[in-house]
């Protein structure tokens, strides 16, 4: 189910209405077991609306880590019975950690990567010289596995290193696992925080129903108004990039950056506000990446829980930037060359995320890659205004990366950004539509971003309630007129 | 929760309000009003071509043959140049016009006039689904100036089967401003844009440098589907009905899309735009197939000598 449908549209207010009765009706012992019921139901609709054999998929997902997290709990409650010293892990807990490695990266393997790496396999024996017939598994990719994959590990992996004690409720474990409102495409949340608001029970609270409602707006708006008004202008320009000129690859480029911020940022603020109706925090996912003043403040904005997971799940058991400076190096690589990969199995994923290693690595070896970890105070200077564009040149370039279907074509779209001789199409799309819509929204996340101009039509601030609901009711105008292809999100490939 | 759904309600009321207050706010602005209501190309097309029909109470009455169709035919067809050569025509193409929305502009254009040839331009992209399009409904509902009946019954049509709440919502607005009698200040028209008269304007567009990359283009394989034939039939049946001799039109593509032949236009003459010696030329288009004044102009010229030869061989007389 898409939050950009008439589907989600008459599911929300039901679950909504449903989840609160429960709430109110159902005995206090029960009343949790009810909700968590409930939210496992309803995201199973969820999930099962796009494809129903899938979900059997996160059923057994989510009955291997319910089972491996006991049984490392279990070996690790051992351990300390027998007084072993702190941090030593025994050989049983380990070994239920890669059955939880094994599984859920497995699963993910075969579902994601399998085509690629036959399709490579086959491309590297022609080289030799050795033909080999082209075959690949007719393997449909289940939507959100990426996502749910690296939230199930996560509570794996604390258990084993004793940072969460693992439920034994299994249909709390099922409602984590599958929380509807994150379950396809993030934010990828932890155990250690989403579980316990899982295991409380949830009061209704106004304040928290109204930003929830607010971020849904506001992510519909990103989604509807600026993602999909920006698509139309990309498909256009990446679909025909030999007839354009440079300047009109170059507004695709800059007009993708977009659409992939609009789209994934939208579809995180809809999941967020949407788990705030119903008593639950999810972790923030993008904090305005495009002010970032270098590369390193970009991936501290940039699709935080995805960043952060591999920042504690991978870069630091590698050591991290700890460890003399070619390891630091290599764990750069590393971390920025799985990223890409998570993102797709196609080499141009792999191009993407080693373009932002190349460009993270001065800032590793100066030492300044935590310069810029505060938000700016007032208005940003001179210096700060060249270093965002300069960032978000960069970022865009190894945005083409990203969008191109393969390598050839991504590098043949850089050339032709530069060459303005061999176009052959004279008109550039109109892009003024595109353009007001992308400056809309930046007005409105620089108003949020700078506290000294904190009144903004979003939050309540001091601004008047007649203004708030014009600025409501013209965001909503402006989502339905925009609302005419209704159009997959981009993440939900991944 | 109490508190929250009242406020909720209240904000639903209150919605309309606001709508209304943003169209009118918006009114005199032509680039706002594009933007907020309705998107801005070729809006002067659809508003100049319905006044020149509404206005001049002799024209519909004259007009001949009448062209049906989306942008192809739109940038490609000017019935001013087809005149010399006895077409007598009026052209009611607009951008995304399908053969759905073709279908209820042509039920009220038969009710003013009577034409002896429908020619429905089809380009082959959009051969499939029975939906009507969101961008010619949308042109339509803010740009067609007729007020009576059956345009106005055409123009809701068009915005209910296109299944947008928005474009019934735009529809409903636009219907009662023209009610109460105001008219949309947005008549301020894109500089590039010159009416020519009979449904057709000039856009002043530049023609491409040189021969399109074919393989780069991926434009796929047309089939019409069954929706999109119902479709069809219906509007063959409607020109039967009125006594009027349908006649299909393929447009040029300098790429031809590759297309199988809909079983459903068995016994309606067919014109292949690709026919014509311009087809290959990119000096005559703007991009793969969409035709620039010059290209207009020759396609124009060949169309209406085909159209000559066609009704000949077909034995009806216009």
């Amino acid at each position: 189910m898409l939050f950009n449908s008439l589907e989600f549209l008459l599911f929300l207010p039901v679950v909504f209405a449903a989840y609160w009765i429960l709430n109110i009706w159902t005995e206090r012992p029960n009343a949790l077991r009810a909700q968590n019921l409930l939210i496992l139901a309803a995201s199973y609709v969820f999930y099962g609306w796009w494809d129903w054999r899938f979900l059997s998929l996160i059923a057994f997902s989510t009955v291997v880590d319910y089972a491996v997290g006991l049984q490392i709990a279990g070996a690790n409650e051992r351990e300390i019975e027998v007084g072993a010293p702190e941090g030593a892990r025994s050989r049983t807990a380990k070994r239920w950690l890669w059955v939880s490695l094994a599984v859920n990266l497995g699963l993910l393997s075969y579902f994601k990567y399998a085509n690629f790496f036959i399709e490579n396999w086959i491309e590297v024996w022609s080289q030799i010289g050795i033909q080999m017939n082209p075959w690949s598994l007719k393997v449909i990719l289940p939507v959100g596995i990426s996502f749910y994959t690296f939230q199930t590990l996560s509570y794996s992996i604390d258990i084993y290193r004793r940072k969460l004690e693992p439920t034994r409720d299994l249909i709390e474990f099922a409602a984590f696992v599958s929380f509807f409102p994150q379950l396809v495409a993030g934010p990828i949340e932890r155990a250690s925080k989403l579980l316990p608001q899982i295991q409380q029970r949830r009061r209704f609270d106004y304040d928290e129903g109204v930003s929830g409602l607010r971020l849904i707006l506001w992510g519909m708006f990103k989604k509807v108004v600026v993602a999909d008004t920006c698509a139309i202008y990309v498909n256009d320009i990446f679909a025909n990039y030999t007839q354009y000129s440079g300047p009109t690859l170059i507004l695709g480029a800059i007009f993708f950056a977009f659409q992939i911020y609009g789209d994934f940022s939208g579809y995180s603020d809809i999941a967020i506000g949407t788990a705030r109706l119903f008593g639950i925090r999810l972790m923030t996912n993008f904090r305005t990446p495009y002010f970032s003043r270098d590369i390193a403040e970009f991936w501290r904005r940039w699709h935080i829980s995805l960043s952060t997971w591999f920042r504690d799940y991978l870069y630091i058991p590698l050591g991290g930037s700890r460890v003399g400076k070619w390891k630091a190096v290599r764990n750069t690589f590393v971390i920025f060359l799985v990223s890409g990969f998570w993102h797709g199995a196609n080499w141009t994923f792999i191009a993407w995320g080693l373009i932002h290693a190349l460009l993270f690595l001065p800032l590793l070896l100066t030492g300044r890659n935590r310069r810029n970890t505060g938000d700016i105070q007032g208005l940003p200077s001179l210096r700060e205004l060249a270093g965002m564009a300069g960032t978000f040149a960069a970022v865009t370039v190894a945005w083409v990366f990203f969008r191109a279907a393969s390598m050839s074509e991504a590098v043949r779209f850089l050339f032709k950004m530069v060459r303005t001789q061999d176009q052959i199409f004279t008109q550039t799309p109109d892009w003024r539509g595109g353009a007001v819509v992308i400056l809309f929204m930046l007005c409105l996340e620089s108003i949020q971003k700078w506290p000294r101009l904190d009144n903004n039509l979003w939050n309540a601030g001091g601004t008047a309630k007649a203004m708030r609901w014009m600025a409501y009711s013209t965001a909503i105008w402006l989502c339905l007129k925009c609302h005419t292809n209704q159009s997959d999100f981009i993440y939900f490939q991944f | 929760m109490e508190r929250l759904l009242a406020a909720l309600l209240i904000f639903a009321l209150s919605l309309p309000v606001f709508w209304l207050g943003l169209v009118l706010i918006i009114q005199p602005f032509p680039y706002a009003s594009a933007f907020f209501l309705a998107k801005s190309s070729d809006l002067a097309g659809t508003r100049m071509r319905t006044q020149e029909w509404s206005q001049d109470d002799t024209l519909p009455a004259q007009v001949d043959v009448l062209f049906l169709g989306s942008s192809t035919c739109m940038s490609g067809v000017d019935p001013n140049a087809m005149l010399a050569y006895g077409v007598n025509g009026f052209s009611f193409c607009s951008s995304g016009q399908r053969v759905g929305n073709s279908l209820h502009i042509l039920h009220a254009a038969l009710e003013e006039s009577s034409p002896s040839v429908v020619v429905l331009d089809v380009f082959p992209l959009l051969w499939y689904g029975s939906a009507n399009g969101i961008e010619s409904s949308r042109d339509w509902a803010r740009n067609g100036t007729q007020s009576n009946t059956h345009w106005t019954r055409a123009i809701f049509n068009n915005a209910i089967e296109s299944g947008d709440a928005y474009n019934v919502m735009l529809t409903a607005a636009e219907w009662c401003f023209k009610y109460l009698g105001i008219s949309p200040a947005s008549l301020a028209k894109p500089r590039e844009l010159q009416y020519q008269g009979r449904g057709y304007l000039t856009r002043g567009h530049s023609s491409l440098r040189d021969f399109p990359n074919c393989l780069s283009l991926q434009l796929g394989k047309a089939s019409a589907d069954e929706a999109w034939c119902e479709r069809f039939e219906q509007l063959n049946t409607l020109c039967d009905e009125a006594g009027a001799q349908l006649i299909v039109l393929i447009p040029p593509e300098l790429c031809p899309t590759a297309m199988v032949m809909p079983v459903c236009w068995a016994g309606i003459p067919v014109i292949r735009g690709q026919d014509w010696p311009g087809s290959q030329s990119h000096t005559f288009f703007k991009d793969n197939h969409h035709m620039v004044d010059a290209g207009a102009q020759s396609y124009s010229i060949w169309l209406a000598q085909t159209l000559n030869k066609t009704i000949q061989s077909h034995g009806f007389s216009p």
